[in-house]
């Protein structure tokens, strides 16, 4: 089988780029910051990407030149070529697992870019902004078959435009490391950058004294994501969201980065490469990310809005519910700029999901000889009964327990163990020689302890702060203490968060938004109730849809800790059979005398 | 523009300032080294079966 490289350090820089510029630059980090401290968000942020961000990235690119040296180009393979322990293979089976996983809900998502992309440039969101305001949003119900309350959620419009993603992801993975991915990303990132300037630039021309639709200027909202606000700085949970999000922007924690760095060779170099991809993310994400979301909602929105809707610290809602309508205030402009908006989140996406395609092939075409047109087709077939629970169950079900355990809860635990085995197990002394071994640019020793200790702490730090999460954060939580404490009370009761690690296995979640549901619909019943200008018919046709909507509710939340239950098991499943075909593999190695 | 206070104007600049740079300089880095790979006589990578044997070695 001919060894595969990559054509150019450009483009595997751009490819590495590509994998870690993803949806959240664009949609997270805006509202992160925003919700944070504004531009005092930015410290721990840089400190984080100092600390945590930089170090892992180095680490995984040095592991993954290591372990491609010695014939391994997936996670399994690379943490045993480095960890010895026949066990270790099998802890770095997750990062085929994340990658699995995690692609299965993420090329839904893809999908849904492609569409509103192709349905902005058809002109279908034009003349929208007066007429119907929610069309957007009734757009994402027709492309996810959503409705409230309902488990099965199909639509055949989403499901062909998820097929027509997935059959584009697996040509071009396919197609090879320089005439697939590498290809793929030396077109989309400078497409993406260009896109996202142009959007940018437009959006800070808004001027509300000419343009009637605006009721802000858009250096309003340019002005709540960076005007600093240092008290923040004194809140840790403010230093966990700047890790966090540092964390889950950079791609780390997957295996996807040891994959591409596997097809480097021996004296190539990691640092100065591994330095590029980072400092290009981080480019996209502060320069780029922070200046098209916030602004331009602030200037059609108003700044209260913007805030309400970004509280939680994300802008999908934002970015695809709102941004179409917003667009159609620029007249002529207006199906360009959902283009390209939509465009970029797609090549954004795409980037990031060839990335996860390729450690599962990798594997295959390792361990089993397959072709990489087999191992493509191979990875297309693996995907899909999980794509298939993703898009045909409410996104309640599949698609929140795998981003929640697959693409957050498990790249902490894979980071913080590919941490200890690269500074402590395979020793800090020898990694530090691997990583600086053809290194085309200096690396400080500081970062020798910072490797070996603080990266560690931090992200034990990140993963003990998600288990034992109370509710409703825990910054919320530690001034309730603070006050507490001042005026001599008792602390605080202590309550799981809904998206704390403990809080999600105990359905913290569906109890609450069950309660929220319900509240919902006695608040509407009662409203009827009192209602006199209904008649009598009226009142009770609207009563009976309620009690009917009641039913739906009090079912629907009922089976859901079942359905989630089911989900566990399917991950659970999933990765007990990738590490049965992990230790097929070896077995066959040794067999082979390769062992 | 009035609408943003001098402290977010500094840090923005800053920050922007602070990522271009470093962003600029490893591109730099990177463009005008002269080093290379994709050359084919430069690959001289272990295939699987010696890249196994040089894994027992190390």
């Amino acid at each position: 089988m001919a060894k595969e490289r990559w054509a150019s350090r450009v483009g595997l820089v751009l490819a590495m780029a590509g994998n870690a510029v993803g949806l959240g630059n664009f949609l997270r980090f805006p509202a992160q910051a925003a919700k944070n401290g504004g531009g005092a968000f930015l410290i721990p942020y840089i400190v984080a990407f100092l600390l945590l961000g930089l170090p892992l990235m180095w680490v995984e690119w040095a592991m993954g030149r290591y372990g491609g040296q010695r014939g391994h180009h997936s996670a399994p393979g690379i943490f045993q070529s480095m960890g010895r322990s026949p066990m270790w293979k099998y802890f770095g089976t997750i990062g085929l697992w994340s990658c699995l996983i995690i692609a299965s809900y993420y090329l839904y998502i893809e999908s849904w870019c492609l569409a509103y992309a192709l349905w902005s440039i058809l002109g279908q969101f034009r003349n929208i902004a007066d007429v119907n305001p929610d069309y957007p949003s009734e757009f994402f119900e027709i492309l996810t078959g959503e409705t409230a309350n309902h488990l099965i959620a199909v639509s055949p419009w989403g499901m062909l435009i998820f097929a027509v993603c997935v059959t584009i992801n697996i040509y071009i993975l396919s197609r090879g490391l320089a005439r697939g991915i590498e290809l793929v990303a030396k077109v989309g990132m400078p497409l993406l950058i260009l896109f996202a300037a142009i959007l940018a630039i437009r959006g800070l021309l808004i001027d509300p004294a000419t343009d009637p639709a605006a009721k802000e200027s858009p250096f309003k909202g340019l002005n709540f994501v960076w005007n600093p606000n240092f008290e923040s700085l004194a809140d840790p949970a403010v230093w966990l969201a700047a890790a966090g999000q540092i964390f889950f922007t950079l791609s780390i924690g997957m295996g996807s980065i040891h994959c591409y760095a596997s097809y480097l060779r021996e004296k190539d170099d990691v640092v100065l490469t591994g330095a590029t991809t980072a400092w290009t993310n981080e480019f996209c994400e502060i320069i780029l990310g922070g200046t098209i979301l916030i602004p331009i909602a602030t200037a059609y929105l108003t700044l209260d809005v913007v805030q309400a809707k970004t509280a939680s610290g994300s802008g999908f809602g934002l970015g695809f519910m709102v941004f179409p309508t917003l667009f159609d205030r620029w007249g002529w402009f207006a199906p360009a700029a959902g283009f390209l908006w939509f465009g970029l989140l797609f090549f954004a996406a795409i980037t990031s999901s060839l990335a996860m395609g390729q450690p599962v092939m990798a594997f295959l075409q390792q361990e089993f000889g397959f072709r990489r047109d087999r191992s493509a087709f191979a990875f297309g077939l693996m995907l899909l009964p999980l794509a298939l629970c993703v898009a045909t169950l409410t996104s309640k079900t599949f698609s929140d327990e795998f981003d929640y355990w697959a693409g957050t809860v498990m790249l902490v635990v894979f980071a913080l163990g590919e941490i200890i085995l690269f500074a402590w197990v395979f020793g800090m002394e020898k990694g530090w020689e691997e990583l600086k071994s053809g290194a085309e640019m200096w690396v400080p020793k500081a970062f020798f302890y910072v490797m070996k200790y603080v990266t560690p702490v931090f992200l034990l730090a990140i993963l003990l702060a998600y288990v034992f999460k109370p509710a409703p954060d825990w910054g919320a939580y530690l001034h309730q203490v603070r006050q507490s404490l001042g005026n001599g009370e008792a602390l605080p009761a202590w309550q799981w968060a809904d998206d704390g690690m403990i809080g999600k296995l105990l359905h913290v979640d569906v109890s609450r938004e069950r309660e929220a549901a319900l509240a919902k619909n006695a608040e509407a019943r009662d409203k009827v109730l009192h209602n006199r200008t209904l008649s009598p018919e009226e009142q009770a046709e609207q009563l009976n849809k309620l009690d009917q909507q009641r039913e739906e509710i009090e079912r629907f939340w009922s089976r859901l800790p079942i359905w989630r239950n089911i989900d566990r098991l399917v991950m659970i499943g999933v990765y007990l059979g990738l590490c049965f075909l992990v230790f097929t593999a070896w077995s066959k190695r040794r067999v082979e005398g390769r062992a | 523009m009035s609408e943003m206070t001098g402290q977010a104007w500094l840090f923005m600049l800053g920050v922007w300032a602070f990522v271009a740079v470093c962003t600029g300089y490893c591109f730099w880095k990177l463009l005008t080294s002269p080093r290379r790979f994709g050359d084919a006589e430069e690959d001289n990578a272990p295939t699987s079966s010696s890249s196994d044997s040089a894994e027992k070695r190390s």
